[in-house]
């Protein structure tokens, strides 16, 4: 088995940290992990994204990039981000994204348009196969006074999707109560809220 | 990290698979000048968690940082030093000598190259340096064996008596895997220095160094074998990919998506120079297409065409041609290429998404970003600002030019000799970069008396990189003051008559100041002095109260200049097209009241729960 799964969104939002998260609790439950970040944005509002590659047969050759169509799991903290990654989508992926749109600031400057969430959710779904879009950002606000924990709620809901499950356990297992509670709440939202 | 017992698993990246290597070999001397991707070794090693510290030090250059490791290197112990690609350049001078004159304790170059270029103003491949430092290099094809050679890299130079560089993509500094931790070996004591006189290389001791070194080359790709270097997958015969480590993986998925695993052969030698070529020839007999699988100019391409050529085979060869010589070569591109290489029908490609990029930004209370908004403001649009390294380069649009170190004040320097007045010419150097490199710039331009406005942007840390510190960093990272250069001393003791101290939080002044300087003529020097406020904001605010921001709707004539303009990434669209501040990103900078032409934004300071 070989899951290909794809976390972005704009520096600060926790990208890295998450993606951290998920492989220590992969490699904890026994996958063999490759993949790669992409940091260039990090701290700097711009993309970050973390590939992050799992199976369960340690001799199969993975590369650090997925290939096309052939994305599992996408999680797009900003909602705009993942539609980097398009070419990796197709009937077998299933992505959760954020409602919220961070304009990038050489579109604000020029007066340029920026797709909306409606549009982002519209391009996701011309590609995957299940679209889950979730207000993690202001339910992260709103329930537990931290917009960090937007990711957290995120992570929840598409580990609990992609059958994960074990994944799911170790998170939870080492991360604090604010997080756990985040994960949680994921976990329950995404329940029966496809787009 | 250090808690890792042999065989113990941790995920860690590329770069930190290298710090656990060089942990595990007993490294004694650790130095860098800072750079994305390679910066975290160096930084996971000064850790002082680090139950065996070695010496770390943060070098002023990448110049300097190899020539305190030769010397460590040639008194007897492990030295190691990490740069990135272009960093090499700066050291390109000293790494010349290493080979010829040899060293004695095992010493490691650690390159992180950017493919790609997503942290670097270029892509160029440092590989090309191999043939004429004549340092023989290795390149990693997974972070264990990261972890692996940086494990065994110290010893093979020790016996070897050559520096070795271990050259590794981003994409593996910033790759992340599960690593198996080895046992951690014993570091050299007593080490001194040995009188040598190959170390004086001139005349004809430079030439019979130079023998020397060419008859150690040739020899060492004999030790491939022995030493794990060279691999090879498959079982078919009729054509054989010959690939750099840092693709194996790719090609190897590639392979296996097209269906070819019993057509091909792949070879791979993390030794890519000197290449062991007498490995190939077994390989050859039966080959009849030979595809290079190779990033940028393609090293190996270059190298063994002419070993091709003379072997006495008759082959189809595939490299350049199919494969991109600039960029990051992902798995879509190889397994493309191949599938061309080998006649096969391509795999179904996904759809794209076009989408605007996203620059990066100043963060959320950086003082650059004022700095920018009333700088742009007072030059007009014919004003040149010449760019420099660091943050300050982040939103590209400000710099009229950005190439490497230092490239700011010292091309301005030519520019206000051609424009001769006609247009107002000002250049940014960081303070990092002013130590790494500018130093000497500064001294000729006020020699010369250039005539520009030089802003030295003083927010005293290496911030781009990660915070490190720096000679002129006036406290350590948990707030305590320190001694430091003082920088305004070093500046004038340069020369520099026209020193003014600037605060770009306080736009209006700075403001006044902007006029004023940009008035004058010859070589003048702006000190903007703002710590970087994410590190600011790291220490703990022993203050009880904090400062709300507030966009007053009904003042808010929607002119633009804080969302468009200003463009602070916690000025967020609200209802009705009216910005609002996003409480969770402000920094309580204040910068964007001064900023709103209509006093449409307040300040409460309430106090903190």
């Amino acid at each position: 088995m070989i899951r290909n799964l794809v976390i972005t969104g704009i520096g600060g939002q926790g990208v890295v940290s998450c993606a951290a998260l998920l492989r220590w609790a992969a490699l904890a439950a026994g996958y063999t992990l490759t993949g790669s970040d992409n940091r260039g944005g990090a701290q700097r509002l711009g993309h970050v994204a973390a590939v992050i590659r799992l199976t369960d047969e340690p001799d199969t050759p993975l590369a650090p990039d997925i290939p096309d169509l052939c994305c599992d799991l996408l999680i797009s903290l900003e909602a705009s981000e993942g539609l980097r990654y398009a070419s990796i989508l197709g009937p077998r992926s299933l992505v959760i994204h954020d409602s919220r749109i961070v304009v990038p600031t050489n579109q604000r400057r020029n007066r340029l348009p920026y797709p909306d969430a409606d549009a982002c959710t519209t391009a996701y779904r011309e590609r995957a196969g299940r679209v889950i879009r979730i207000d993690a950002d202001r339910s992260a606000r709103e329930r537990f006074g931290k917009a960090v924990l937007g990711g957290m709620i995120l992570m929840g809901a598409g580990l609990g999707h992609a059958g994960l499950l074990n994944i799911s356990e170790y998170i939870l297992s080492s991360i604090d109560n604010d997080s756990a509670a985040a994960f949680a709440f994921g976990r329950g939202l995404a329940t029966g809220a496809d787009a | 990290m250090f808690d890792l017992k042999p065989g113990d698993r941790a995920a860690l990246t590329g770069a930190g698979a290298a710090a656990l290597g060089a942990y595990e070999a007993g490294v004694g001397f650790v130095t860098t000048y800072p750079g994305s991707p390679i910066t975290e070794t160096f930084d996971l090693l000064a850790d002082p968690a680090n139950p065996r510290p070695a010496i770390c030090r943060l070098s002023i250059n990448e110049h300097v940082a190899f020539h305190a490791a030769l010397g460590f290197s040639l008194a007897g112990g492990r030295s190691l030093v990490t740069m990135k690609h272009v960093g090499f350049n700066v050291a390109a001078d000293p790494a010349h000598y290493a080979g010829y004159t040899g060293i004695r304790g095992g010493m490691v170059i650690l390159i992180g190259t950017d493919p790609g270029a997503t942290c670097s103003t270029g892509e160029y491949d440092v590989r090309f340096y191999a043939f004429h430092t004549h340092l023989p290099l290795l390149e990693p094809a997974s972070g264990q064996d990261v972890h692996d050679i940086l494990r065994e890299a110290f010893a093979w130079s020790e016996a070897d008596g050559l520096p070795y560089v271990v050259a590794i993509p981003a994409g593996t500094c910033y790759g992340i895997e599960g690593i198996t931790a080895g046992p951690a070996r014993e570091r050299q004591d007593g080490t001194r220095f040995e009188a040598d006189p190959d170390l004086t290389n001139v005349g004809r001791r430079a030439v019979a160094n130079h023998a020397r070194l060419l008859a150690k080359l040739d020899s060492l790709k004999y030790l491939s074998t022995d030493r794990h270097l060279f691999r090879t997958f498959g079982s078919g015969h009729g054509t054989l990919i010959l690939t750099s480590g840092a693709h194996l993986a790719r090609v190897r998925e590639a392979v296996r998506i097209l269906k070819a695993e019993d057509d091909v052969m792949i070879a791979v030698s993390l030794l890519t120079h000197p290449y062991p070529t007498h490995l190939l020839d077994p390989l050859l007999r039966e080959a009849r297409r030979i595809v290079f699988v190779e990033d940028l100019g393609g090293p190996l391409e270059f190298s063994l065409s002419r070993f091709l050529l003379t072997s006495g085979g008759s082959f189809e060869i595939h490299g350049k041609d199919l494969f991109p010589a600039y960029g990051a070569l992902d798995l879509g591109t190889v397994t493309r290429g191949l599938a061309a290489a080998l006649g096969r029908p391509a795999p179904e490609r996904g759809s794209p998404c076009e989408l605007p990029e996203r620059e990066g930004t100043f963060c959320p209370g950086c003082a650059y970003r004022p700095f920018f908004h009333a700088l742009t403001e007072a030059l007009g649009p014919d004003g040149v600002i010449g760019g420099d390294i660091g943050c300050s380069s982040l939103p590209p649009h400000f710099s009229s030019w950005l190439t490497c170190m230092n490239s700011g004040t010292s091309i301005a320097a030519g520019v206000t000799l051609a424009v001769a007045g006609r247009q107002t010419v000002v250049s940014l150097i960081g303070d990092s970069t002013l130590l790494h490199s500018g130093l000497q710039t500064i001294l000729e331009a006020a020699a010369t008396d250039s005539n520009q406005v030089c802003f030295v942007l003083y927010n005293h840390w290496t911030a781009m990189t990660g915070h490190q510190e720096l000679p002129v960093s006036p406290r350590s990272p948990d707030g305590t003051p320190v001694s430091h250069l003082d920088i305004q001393a070093l500046l004038r003791s340069l020369g520099v008559r026209s020193l003014e101290l600037a605060d770009p939080t306080r736009l209006d002044a700075f403001r006044s100041l902007l006029k004023r300087v940009l008035a004058g003529s010859g070589f003048r020097v702006v000190l903007v002095e703002r710590e970087c406020r994410l590190q600011e904001r790291r220490r703990p605010d022993p203050s009880p109260w904090k400062t709300l921001t507030h966009l007053e709707a009904e003042r808010c004539r929607e002119c633009g200049v804080c969302y468009e303009r200003f463009s602070c990434p916690a000025i967020i669209p609200g209802t009705d097209g009216i910005p609002s501040i996003d409480e969770a990103l402000c920094t309580e900078c204040g910068v964007c009241r001064q900023v709103c032409p209509h006093g449409a934004i307040f300040a409460a300071r309430v106090k903190r729960p």
